[in-house]
């Protein structure tokens, strides 16, 4: 039988091991973000110096940047994930495959300009 | 590939639910931040501001409570997968 992007190739047991392994990065990094925003940087006003001084620290941005990565691949190869349990046609399931791949890259490109201006 | 939720159970649609509302929080979170930043310091001040409303904090709650589910669900889905639970359903 001819595999196809609905049969389980080589390239849906990547991206599936791709967003299991992701979310393992996202637990661990949200639970930090959320306490660093709402316990330790308690602020109700957020200003662009505030902002760019804690990033210059390198931690907070090191943990952006990963964050920013995982999430991208975990949410949208879920969202992939879902789209396929609709789609019965392999070149569409090819198709969305491919455009979630250029939105998963296009997603970090323009986060990480916005994380860019800070420093 | 490995589901081992029916559509019918709860847990699945919560699962799938709090993942789509997190992935279209994260766009929008990531869409706001960098599209202020591009318009200077002035602008993320700004759109931050914005961002105070009790409105926005009811945002902020929703998405923790998603985040905690969604995760914890996740959880259990690699659980039950590697058969963690096994002996403890055989038993039972």
């Amino acid at each position: 039988m001819k595999q196809t992007y609905l049969s389980g190739n080589s390239l849906d047991l990547q991206l599936w091991r791709l967003q299991r392994s992701s979310a393992i990065f996202v637990m661990v990094l949200v639970v930090i973000h959320l306490i660093l925003q709402f316990i330790v940087f308690n602020s109700d006003a957020i200003s662009f110096l505030e902002v760019s001084d804690r990033i210059k620290s390198g931690f907070i941005l090191t943990i952006d940047v990963v964050l920013l990565i995982s999430v991208s691949v975990h949410g949208y190869l879920g969202f992939r994930s879902i789209l396929l349990d609709y789609i019965n046609s392999s070149r569409l399931a090819c198709f969305v495959t491919y455009t979630i791949l250029l939105a998963i890259a296009l997603t970090i490109l323009y986060g990480l300009v916005a994380l860019r201006a800070f420093i | 590939m490995l589901r081992i939720y029916s559509a019918k159970n709860w847990k699945f649609l919560f699962h799938r639910v709090s993942g789509l509302i997190l992935l279209i929080y994260f766009l929008l979170h990531v869409l706001s931040i960098s599209t202020a930043l591009l318009f200077g310091p002035e602008v993320f001040d700004s759109v931050m501001n914005a961002f105070k409303s009790n409105a926005f904090h009811l945002v902020e709650a929703i998405v923790v409570i998603c985040v905690l589910g969604h995760g914890l669900n996740g959880l259990h889905i690699i659980a039950s997968e590697r058969g963690w639970f096994k002996n403890r359903q055989g038993s039972q």
